[in-house]
């Protein structure tokens, strides 16, 4: 196989940065290859990947050591208008990289920019939207997209522009599963059948990890490792240093001491290694059980249905009763209604009929700031809520608008910041802070004045598990400790992991509710409601369906 | 703050161009845009004092038609947002029979209808020519408004850019043009995301008075404008990765925007109305 892009000791340095974002890369991909780039924020993948299409150094001011070529061209030389027909791109959030409003003049942007002829470009955009699956969608408006088909477009108008190499930023951090497996599909057929090189960054390494030829791991600006996904990932020291998270196949196979040479990195890969009667124990002890739901209701709805305007019904006839202390997470498609639902828990949204009851509250009746003692909403983006000049100022506001005293609002900035690990970081200004350190913020914030329940809307999108998992651990703290907590996600492993208790909603309506291992280990479930079924229950319940679970577990 | 976030998501809808069929779909964007500049034509000239209301109700009743019929519906628009546009088109009724034309001037002998006890002034006079004034004016804001949002919500905005660059407007304005569109529904989404958040939090946003409600818009507009200055400058990186630049002199269209018939006809009308109104009509004032 020939090279397409070689780096050849590159070192990359921000304007006004003391420190390298990339440092001594040396490394060569091959036409055809699909690259998994992996590595925590920060750790140098966009930096890596904005060199290969000239965003660097021609657009983002800084200092540039050594030399990278695509396709035998020396990126210094060629603007990135001239590197696109070489490199196409796509980006993590996909409602901010299409420009126009209708889906085939996105595609044919560039082309248009380049004087590309009619009848050409018309082939082009026709080609580019058959392989992404757009073509019936050419004339819908680019903002009425699912976020699977924008990013689609987004890859479309990539490969319209005739790039050979396609890298994509993380692709599919704000995707429900179905939207994951569509474009991850339309990225492997681009690699398989038509001979493009992909350079995929991903943190649902669950997903990916089978499609990827070769992995490379990047830590503090650094390749740390390069090869094979099974070389690479023997390495275990190494990757659980770097903050990557480990397919749930391997992190099982650590804890069962499987040999290295046979590194698992699926379930079925790990089943072949290890009898169900050792194996099935230990997925049992890690999945939490489901603890009683008599306690006080803490959250109910009843017969909830709610409506924006007549065409628009996005929750219908929901019936649901949380207790006191329970853990549930709440899964579906994109626009099944999920988000709703949190709106209405929050007093945002009140239902069109029916009741919602939160703590022995009617949220008709009270306003939002009085749903806020109640319930802590921690949404998607941390970014959405901080305005001060320090951590303290940020946590403070609240309580000091509600006109409690100095000596009061001192105490409970105290014990916010104890909560979430963030003491000797008051006076700190919010947005110098990491991403994870900013997500600690928002969750003080939001229990700053001590809610009974947690709500937590898409806690993982885009996190890696650096961030994620002190997160996560301080979220089943509180739960530990009483609070109720309810964790919207599309993460199925991450929930399996952590709730007890999983409510599936889809088209507005709650399909399934009950134990997590069962809702979330039945695949036939699952694949209704477009979620992935978590690994671990399911293997249980396979195991179940042959007979053997109740012998293994005891 | 709630009535901020109202008038943006309207803004949102607005600037929404969103395929369906009637002829209206199908017209030049051009003509479209002379559609609109022959209501301000005939709108400052029609809404002067002098002129009875029924004038401008002719051109609200031809542009009403002219949008309706060619496929455009305002069932949503009036269902969605009916609460904005009557507080919208009420204000400019009452300002401009209040305080419009009329009333500053000395020289017209008033027909009065109710003045208000103690304050002998003309401007607080309510006078059958203020209400002839008042209707007038929200008949020409309420043509024109219909008139350009037939225009952004039946158009692709790209066919509207690639238009006024044959008329000689820069690539680079018209790229701004159509960006600038795009993004209003970003901003009203981040808006609403934001102004949840905040209220998620216990901040009641709509209390309080002076540097109170002042602290309030920060605890918005501080995140708002972050993060809206983030995504430009993710945007312009997006933007360069595409391939995008200003500095191309030659491009080529995936489509063309032809001119048909019935775009002369509708240009053709709008100028005449405009030029013979103009021409032939003298402007009539009060006293």
């Amino acid at each position: 196989m020939s090279k397409i892009v070689s780096f050849e000791d590159v070192s990359y340095q921000y304007e006004g940065v003391n420190e390298y974002a990339v440092h001594g890369v040396n490394l060569e991909i091959n036409k055809g290859e699909f690259v998994l780039l992996m590595g925590a924020s920060g750790s140098g993948k966009s930096t890596l990947c904005q060199a290969i299409n000239g965003i660097i150094p021609h657009v983002v001011p800084g200092k540039l050591k050594g030399k990278v070529f695509v396709d035998g061209y020396d990126t210094t030389r060629l603007e990135p208008p001239s590197l696109s027909k070489f490199v196409g791109m796509v980006f993590q959030d996909p409602e901010i990289q299409l420009f126009s409003l209708v889906v085939e003049d996105e595609v044919a942007m560039s082309l248009e920019n380049r004087a590309v002829p009619r009848e050409e470009m018309r082939g082009l955009v026709d080609w580019a939207l058959g392989v992404t699956g757009m073509d019936s969608l050419r004339l819908s408006s680019t903002i009425d997209l699912s976020g699977g088909q924008k990013q689609r477009l987004a890859t479309a108008a990539a490969l319209a522009s005739g790039a050979e190499i396609i890298i994509l930023d993380e692709p599919t951090a704000y995707l429900d599963n179905e939207g994951t497996r569509a474009i991850l599909n339309v990225i492997r057929e681009l690699c398989r059948d038509k001979g493009k090189t992909v350079i995929l960054v991903e943190h649902k390494v669950e997903q990916t990890l089978q499609f990827a030829d070769r992995v490379i791991v990047m830590s503090q600006g650094k390749i740390v490792k390069d090869g094979p996904p099974k070389t690479v990932f023997s390495d275990l020291a190494t990757m659980k240093s770097v903050g990557v998270r480990l397919p749930a196949a391997l992190e099982l196979a650590i804890e069962l001491n499987v040999a290295i040479p046979n590194i698992p990195l699926t379930m079925e890969e790990l089943r072949r290694l290890v009898p169900d009667e050792k194996l099935l124990p230990v997925i049992s002890d890690r999945l939490p059980r489901l603890a009683g739901t008599s306690g006080p209701p803490s959250v109910q709805l009843e017969n909830v249905s709610l409506s924006y305007g007549p065409e628009r019904r996005v929750l219908r006839d929901v019936s649901l009763k949380i207790s006191a202390g329970e853990y549930v997470a709440i899964l579906g498609r994109n626009g099944a209604g999920k988000s709703s639902l949190a709106t209405l828990i929050m007093g945002l949204n009140k239902p069109t009929s029916g009741r919602v009851i939160v703590d022995g509250v009617d949220t008709r009746r009270a306003s939002v700031a009085q749903m806020a003692r109640k319930v802590g909403f921690l949404m998607q983006n941390p970014d959405h809520q901080l305005f001060t000049e320090s951590v303290r100022e940020e946590l403070a506001f609240g309580p000091r608008k509600m006109g409690l005293s100095d000596s009061e609002v001192d105490s409970l900035v105290l014990k916010a910041l104890e909560l979430t690990k963030l003491t000797g970081l008051e006076e700190r200004n919010p947005y110098d802070l990491s991403m994870g350190q900013r997500l600690r913020l928002a969750l003080a914030c939001a229990l700053i004045l001590s809610p009974p329940i947690l709500l937590l809307d898409e806690p993982t999108i885009g996190q890696d598990l650096v961030h994620l998992t002190p997160l996560m651990n301080q979220v089943a703290e509180l739960n530990r400790s009483g609070r109720t907590v309810i964790m919207i996600t599309h993460d199925a492993h991450l929930a399996s992991l952590h709730s007890r208790r999983t409510v599936f909603l889809s088209e507005g309506e709650v399909l399934a509710d009950g134990p997590t291992r069962e809702i979330l280990g039945n695949e036939e479930l699952t694949s209704r409601c477009g979620v992935d079924a978590a690994p671990l229950p399911r293997l249980l319940i396979e195991a179940e369906r042959r007979g053997k679970v109740k012998a293994a577990t005891g | 703050m709630s009535i901020i976030v109202k008038y943006v998501q309207l803004a949102d809808y607005l600037t929404k161009y969103t395929p369906a069929k009637g002829y209206l779909y199908r017209l030049n964007p051009l003509t479209k845009l002379a559609v609109v500049i022959a209501n301000i034509v005939l709108g400052v000239y029609l809404s002067s004092p002098g002129f009875s209301f029924l004038a401008m109700l002719g051109v609200f009743a031809a542009t009403f038609t002219f949008v309706a019929a060619g496929g455009f519906s305002f069932s949503e628009l009036i269902r969605r947002q009916w609460s904005l546009l009557v507080i919208f088109f009420g204000l400019i009724f009452l300002a401009n029979t209040l305080l419009g034309k009329t009333a500053f001037n000395p020289n017209l002998k008033l027909t009065v209808i109710y003045q208000v006890v103690g304050f002998n002034r003309v401007w607080l006079t309510l006078s059958y020519q203020g209400l002839n004034d008042g209707v007038s004016a929200t008949l020409f804001y309420a043509s024109i408004f219909i008139a350009i949002v037939a225009l952004v919500r039946t158009t692709r905005i790209s066919d509207l850019a690639y238009s006024l660059q044959s008329l000689g407007l820069p690539f680079s304005i018209s790229l701004i043009f159509t960006i600038t569109i795009r993004s209003v529904s970003l901003v009203s989404g981040k808006l609403v995301t934001i102004y949840n958040a905040q209220r998620s939090r216990g901040f009641e946003l709509e209390k309080g008075w002076g540097a109170d409600r002042i602290r309030n818009i920060a605890t918005i507009f501080r995140p708002l404008v972050t993060q809206l200055l983030r995504t430009a400058y993710d945007m312009s990186i997006i933007f360069q990765s595409r391939g995008l630049d200003f500095s191309s002199k030659k491009r080529t269209r995936l489509r063309e925007v032809p001119h048909r018939p019935v775009d002369y006809a509708v240009i053709s009308v709008c100028l005449a109305a405009s030029v013979v109104l103009i021409a032939l009509v003298p402007p009539a004032f009060y006293g």
